[in-house]
Order: structure tokens, then sequence, then C-alpha cells
């Protein structure tokens, strides 16, 4: 192989019919480990059929890409153009391709990487918020103790089912550990009733009345709430009060 | 080659997505493994054939790539936190491997078959593998090569990733596996799936090893 002695610009290689290499420009030999006798045993693993069928059955110029092992690359992209003159020799200019794709690479594999991180950070966001919903609920019917014998759960917010069930847990527990008489129930901060909810409520307070035999009574109740229970068509076997107060001064009596 | 999968190559090239979305929503009667081995998978060896015949450049590949991707992460679920086997499997693709739509494919499959899944999709350096896979503590860790050249790697991967704390399983996919005999590059636990089906066969024989006993 002897190198071609005008100074061309680009990466230039002439073969033979078989992809013999007859000579190089100053270009090739600097960007590819030559000298390889063919111009095949530069091709990536994946790009050797596409060149022999190119160079082997191709009689017309022609340009295809092809992947390269070059000095610095075990495989990089080039537009090859290629004609053949009378004497059968395979004239090839090699023009690099990667930095013509490597924005495109760049901007799909930043939108790879921001469809999974987003996916990721969705996923946390919804669990940080589950994890707050349990809570919130757990908070809105707390068990407080006004005295050894009184217990007092103010409801807050919709009574729904999930709510109901967080509620009861944290309630049987603590009238667990006291000896109560009297557990006053406050609806005063209650928006919606959802009949689910009130199946709950109902079940938890008969739990209450048979670990402590205490006595359960409804307060603040407000005139929708009342409509929302009637329509429901439940037994409400448990006294109602209009106020803790109420509650408090007859217990005194 | 059938005319479905050239039909959906087209969409994958043309970069639009919902017809290739509405395209697999009418198949309906597939399975995820079916939709993915004789839709899917074909469609994309169908755009790398084109790249072969000099039909398309690879360009053209990389937006085919681009919607195939979206088109997955869009219909099946690939990632999961709280499974209900309680089984842990991550996927990745070691350093410079860029080909990582079969590894997605196979994480669809362990979702599906209820297992907790991360996947981490391509060019994972192996110190940023090592280190997630200490803190998650897989059962499972899934590799996937396509490139001949990313083989000597696969094997300083595969050894540092089996002396995990955990010692997860290693599995290894990906084009080289369907083409060539890859045991020498691997540790004698490796399971290698050669394709989806192997995948789908050793998830549920791990199913019915794995079976809770419900009489218990």
């Amino acid at each position: 192989m002897s190198l071609y002695n005008q100074p061309l610009p680009i990466p230039y290689i002439q073969i033979d019919k078989e992809g013999n290499i007859l000579t190089c420009s100053g270009a090739a030999s600097r960007m590819f480990d030559l000298p390889a006798d063919n111009i095949v045993a530069l091709a990536d693993v994946a790009s050797k059929e596409k060149l022999v069928k190119f160079i082997v059955y191709q009689e017309e110029p022609c340009q295809f890409e092809v992947n390269l092992r070059t000095k610095t690359a075990p495989a990089q992209l080039f537009d090859i153009h290629l004609s053949w003159d009378g004497q059968a020799n395979g004239h090839i200019a090699l023009l690099p391709k990667d930095q013509q794709n490597e924005h495109l690479e760049e901007r799909l594999l930043s939108l790879q990487n921001r469809l999974s991180s987003t996916n990721f950070e969705l996923l946390a966001k919804k669990e940080e918020l589950e994890r707050a919903l349990i809570r919130l609920r757990e908070l809105s019917g707390p068990f407080i103790a006004l005295s050894p014998t009184l217990a007092f759960i103010p409801l807050f917010g919709d009574i729904t089912r999930e709510k109901m069930e967080s509620i009861t847990k944290q309630a049987l527990h603590t009238a667990y550990e006291g000896e109560y008489t009297h557990i006053a129930v406050d609806f005063t901060a209650v928006g919606q009733i959802e009949e689910k909810g009130v199946d709950k409520l109902l079940a938890l307070f008969t739990m209450l009345q048979y670990m402590n035999g205490a006595k359960i009574e409804v307060v603040g109740m407000k005139p929708q709430h009342s409509q929302m229970l009637h329509s429901f068509h439940r037994e409400w076997p448990f006294a109602f009060s209009p106020s803790l107060a109420y509650v408090m001064h007859g217990k005194d009596k | 080659m059938n005319k479905e999968v050239h039909e959906l190559a087209g969409y994958l090239l043309e970069g639009d997505a919902l017809a290739s979305i509405d395209f697999l929503k009418g198949k309906q009667e597939l399975t995820t493994l079916e939709v993915f081995d004789q839709l899917l998978t074909p469609a994309m060896q169908y755009v790398g054939e084109l790249w072969e015949s000099n039909k398309i450049t690879v360009a053209d590949e990389h937006l085919a790539t681009g919607t195939c991707d979206f088109v997955l992460s869009s219909l099946f679920p690939w990632q999961k936190e709280h499974s209900s086997t309680n089984k842990k499997a991550m996927f990745l693709c070691p350093e410079g491997e860029r080909h990582y739509l079969g590894l997605k494919m196979v994480s669809s499959l362990f979702v599906e078959a209820g297992w907790s899944v991360r996947l981490f999709g391509s060019d994972l350096p192996l110190e940023s593998a090592w280190k997630a896979a200490e803190r998650w503590q897989p059962d499972v860790i899934g590799l996937s090569v396509a490139i001949v050249y990313h083989l000597p790697l696969l094997q300083d991967y595969i050894q540092r990733l089996s002396g995990l704390s955990s010692q997860p399983s290693i599995i290894l996919g990906g084009r080289l596996a369907g083409m060539y005999d890859l045991q020498s590059y691997c540790s004698e636990k490796t399971v290698i799936f050669q394709d989806l089906h192997a995948a789908h066969l050793w998830l549920h024989t791990q199913k019915v090893e794995g079976e809770p006993n419900v009489s218990l």
C-alpha cells in the first residue's frame, strides 16, 4: 500500500474489487490504523456485511453509512462515497458523521433521562402524598382524655371509610388503656358524610361500648348532618347532646 | 416479515408515537410478550435491516428508537416500587452501551410478573450500579449488551455485582446473547436470556418455585 501523494483534505482510500487497500491519503492514515490489508478489516462487526455488499456488488457510484474502527474509537459512523474507475479501482471518500448525529443523540438521551427521572420523582411525590394523607386521616379524629372517665373525639373534615378506619385503630388503642365511662364524639367540624364512613363510625362506637361499657354521646350535630344520617336509614343507639359543655355539665351533676 | 411489522416500523421511523400507540392499542388480543416479540422487536429489527440496505440513515434509526422508547413508556409499566411478591430486580446496560429497548421490555415483563423493578437504562458506570444495588439489595440484576467491544467490560460488571452482599442472581440478555455463546464472559451462576421468551419462561419458573403457600 502506498500513500496518496496529493494533499487531500479528507480521508481517502483506494481499493480493488476485493476491498484490498491500494493507497490512502495522509488524512486516512492519521485517522485509521493502517496498513490494514483490506478495508473490511476496518469495519465494525455489525457493519462488515453492509460494507462487503456495497463494495463487491455495487457497480454504480454510491453513498452509504458504515461504522468503522478508528485510532480513537472502536466504532465511528462514516458516510462513504464510492465510485469505480475503468481499471476496477474503487475510490472512497470517508466523511466522519458522528459530530452531525452527536447533537441529536444527546437530545434523545436527555429526553430519555428526563423520562426516567420524572417517573422516579413522581413516584417519590406520590408516596410522600400517600403518607401525608394517612397522617392527615389519623389526625382528623384525635382521642383526647379530658378526665380519667371522660374522653373526647372531635371529628374533622368529611366522614369517609378510609378516615374512619384510620381513626378506629388509634381510638381503640387509647380507649383500651383508660377507663372511660363517657366518650363524646364532636361533629362540629364535620363536612360531608359518606354512607360507608358512617358504617365504620357506627362499628367504632359499638366496639368502644363493648370495650369500656362507655356511654357514647354525639355532640355538635348540625341540621345538614342529621338529614344525611337520616337518609342512610341506620339505627343510632347513642345519645345526642347539643355540646360538649352540656355533656360535661350533665356528667358532673 | 409481515405487513403489520412494516406498518409499525413506518410509524416509528416517522417519529409518530401517537400512531404507534393507536396501532398497538388495536392489538388487545395479544399479550405483552406477544406485542414485544411479534411486533415491536421485529419492527426495530426491520429498521436495522433498512439501515443495512442503505434505505435509511443512523439519524432515522435514532428517531425510531426514541419513538419506540416513548411507546413502551406509555403503554407498559416498566418500573414498580412495591410489589406483591417482595422480589426486587434492577436492570442496566454497562457503560457505553446504549441499546436498552430490550432491557426495558424485560423490565416490563418483570413488573407484570409482580416484581419490584428499577430500570436504570443505558450507559450506567459500574461504580454507580454497584452503589445502587448495595443500597436497594435486589434479588436479580439484569444486564444487556448489544455491541461486541463492550464484552470485556461486561466481565467486570458480572464479577463485581456477583460479589454484592445481597448475592443477586445475574441475568444477561441483549442482542449478543441471542447471537453468540457468552458463557465465557459470565460466572457459573449467570443466567443468559437468549430472547424474550427465555425471560418469560424464567419468570414463570420462579413464580411456580416461589409461590407462597396459601394454606399457611
